[in-house]
């Protein structure tokens, strides 16, 4: 098996779509360098004082009393921002005091009114900020440009763009038996002594480690690029966790699914392990694809068609995810492959407050996705019989 | 010690039978030829033999082994170029060798370069194979075959897109490997000429039947008559007093000699006859058949017979 892997791996190295994959990483790259810069650090403190300086503008000549309130709220938090980026660049020390003082804001927190949910919320937000101190962990902050947030930044923008990993399975993969048969080389392959499934399994195989290989360099291109340019960020860094939720007959007001908070299950993490978390997801996000478009190949021979064929249903899916009314079942989306390329909000349970999939934790993600590998497999290893007239 | 045989194997595609109730055994170390017209079903004979194809129904073995039951166990011990061999055209010549090395256990990386001297293409090695001509795609191709001393070599058109010092060259290769290693082959060719230097054993295939199995040395005993070539002074007059002997069956004017037709071993009796009716000749030859002959009677017979009959 080894040794057909090695193969297909070979020739996959040889031919054009890596280079169209590797192009396509690159600029996937370029585009998330070019966002963190024009939003983060010294560009975040020049927005926001433009911003201000339009609030400022606007409060002069509004008359509607409601609006000038709106207006004021938003200058007095660009204030707030602005100074505590100012008092950081004259005293950058003094963070432990400023985080101890948001400790003892959000311990006094009365509680009042307030949903279950926002009351999580200041829970989460407490144990993160006690845990930086104990620990002795400077908080992140939009004004300083660190690694931790360039790397938050390019896996929100695999998140937004997740149909990009998608992509790149699809033209490695989707014509890995097809292209064998124009030209024929499948005649090549049945005059050895290897049976058909073993062929099959190989090239899968091949295909998905050679796509992990490809996204897993570019997260490494990320993680040292960051630690270069802006300072490698502590192993034991920890990252925030939200809160678990479970399926509730009831509506959310605020996030508008049929879910509901279990209190105090905000967690966190050390940065160490929630990149590998990352990984694990990444890597059977890929599998899952990858054994997608293997069936898709076995079942159309012709290598053209098969690319179109995979990305085509790929985005009719993701279309269809979007309108209107399929919201009222979004959380079906959890059991769907293709909607769980998007590890950091499946790890830091954003997936679950976006789409009501109450189910979705990385386990159950990894779970989910091995079935559907197991499905396709099984079908491909099914329907495909080589054979050349 | 038969290396591969084929039991009442046919093939049906849609409506058609391609394949009618074929039966052969191809002995170790025996060169078999395989002969047909086009459309005769050698192809798809060898595609059900290397297992691109099913058989409709009945059975073939590779050395014993059933390839319907066990393809991947048949297949080892035999190497096969069906058509034109396939390769991976964005790789190098060395590279789609190492290919199949990976793929067969049985075959070690140092045959490499050995083969790829012998079918003379060490020095291209390193190009890409789309960058090959098709005779130098065949040659790759036989490198292929050559690889692993398999027991069986199933060649469809081998030499196919070579020139003719690489006929001649490969012929006399695969006769050494057959010699020095005994290696059986089973091949199928157009080329009668080719077929008749190479094989010791030829099956004539039409319209998807085997019409004829024929040892190469007996494909000239099969006959009850000689076939003679004379060249005489008075061409005309021989052949009307050769029309009136007795053991004469026919003579004619072929070009600048006359072919004579007459009853086995009367050789001397003909001698006397043309000497006492005053006839002068030059010559006077014994012509062997050759296999076209032999193939347009068995294969020429059956098409007008069809032709006949549509």
């Amino acid at each position: 098996m080894l040794s057909i892997i090695k193969n297909e791996i070979i020739k996959l190295y040889h031919r054009k779509k890596f280079i169209l994959c590797s192009i396509i990483l690159i600029l996937l790259l370029v585009a998330t360098y070019w966002d963190f810069t024009n939003r983060i650090g010294d560009a975040a403190y020049r927005s926001d004082k433009k911003v201000l300086k339009y609030y400022e503008d606007q409060i002069k000549t509004t008359k509607d009393s409601s609006d000038a309130k709106d207006i004021n709220q938003h200058i007095d938090q660009l204030k707030a921002m602005i100074k505590s980026y100012d008092e950081y660049k004259v005293n950058p020390k003094a963070w432990k005091e400023r985080l101890k003082n948001e400790i003892k804001g959000l311990e006094n927190t009365k509680s009042g009114n307030e949903s279950v949910l926002s009351k999580e919320t200041n829970f989460e937000q407490l144990n993160y900020d006690k845990y930086l101190l104990q620990n002795n962990f400077k908080p992140q902050q939009d004004f300083v440009a660190t690694s931790f947030e360039f790397n938050d930044e390019y896996l929100q923008i695999i998140g937004i763009f997740v149909i990009i990993i998608f992509i790149i399975v699809a033209i490695i993969t989707s014509d890995i038996i097809s292209s064998e048969y124009t030209p024929p080389t499948i005649k090549f392959l049945l005059l050895r002594p290897v049976s058909e499934w073993k062929l099959i399994v190989g090239k899968f195989l091949a295909c998905a480690v050679s796509a992990f290989a490809l996204i897993a360099t570019c997260d490494m291109v990320v993680y040292i690029f960051g630690g270069i340019k802006y300072g490698f960020t502590n192993l034991m860094y920890p990252v925030s966790i939200g809160p678990k939720f479970k399926y509730s007959s009831i509506m959310d007001v605020h996030l508008k699914q049929f879910i509901s908070v279990i209190p105090n299950t905000s967690t966190v993490v050390p940065y160490y392990k929630f990149l590998l978390e990352v990984l694990l997801l990444q890597f059977v996000y890929i599998i899952a694809c990858a054994s997608f478009c293997t069936l898709i190949s076995c079942i159309i021979k012709n290598n053209s068609a098969a690319v179109a064929i995979t990305i085509l249903l790929s985005v009719i899916l993701l279309v269809i995810s979007k309108l209107p009314s399929f919201q009222k079942v979004s959380n079906i989306m959890g059991g769907v492959f293709i909607f769980l390329g998007d590890s950091n909000a499946i790890i830091s349970r954003s997936f679950v407050q976006q789409y009501g999939a109450s189910y979705i934790g990385t386990m159950s993600a990894v779970i989910i996705m091995l079935i559907w590998t197991g499905a396709f497999m099984g079908l491909s290893l099914l329907t495909t019989r080589f054979s050349w007239k | 010690m038969e290396v591969l045989k084929l039991e009442n194997v046919c093939k049906t595609i849609g409506k058609r039978q391609i394949v009618k109730n074929l039966n052969l055994k191809v002995n170790e170390g025996e060169i078999f030829g395989f002969l047909g017209p086009n459309g005769a079903g050698k192809t798809t004979t060898i595609k059900m033999i290397v297992g691109f194809l099913n058989p409709t129904s009945g059975k073939i073995y590779i050395d014993g082994k059933d390839t319907s039951k066990n393809r991947v166990e048949a297949i080892k011990n035999a190497a096969a170029i069906v058509e034109v061999p396939e390769m991976y055209p964005y790789l190098s010549a060395k590279e789609n060798l190492k290919q199949l090395v990976r793929l067969d256990k049985e075959i070690h990386e140092d045959e490499i370069y050995k083969v790829l001297e012998l079918v003379k293409l060490k020095e291209r090695m390193e190009d890409k194979v789309k960058k090959f001509s098709l005779g130098m795609k065949q040659r790759l191709g036989i490198a292929q075959v050559i690889m692993g001393n398999k027991k069986i070599w199933i060649l469809d058109e081998p030499t196919n897109g070579l020139d003719a010092d690489g006929m001649i060259y490969f012929r006399n290769l695969f006769k050494k490997f057959v010699k020095e290693r005994g290696v059986t082959i089973f091949i199928s060719s157009h080329m009668l000429s080719e077929m008749e230097v190479l094989c010791d054993r030829i099956a004539f295939l039409d319209h998807g039947e085997i019409k004829s199995i024929e040892a190469m040395n007996d494909t000239h005993k099969k006959e009850d008559f000689d076939k003679y070539e004379m060249i005489a002074e008075e061409s005309e007059k021989a052949i009307k007093i050769l029309n009136t002997v007795s053991f004469v069956r026919s003579s004619k004017l072929k070009e600048n000699s006359i072919e004579i037709i007459m009853d086995k071993n009367c050789y001397y009796e003909l001698v006397k006859q043309l000497v006492h009716s005053d006839i002068k000749f030059e010559r006077l030859n014994k012509i062997d058949r050759s296999l076209e002959d032999r193939y347009m009677e068995i294969i020429g017979e059956s098409e007008k017979n069809n032709a006949f009959n549509n």
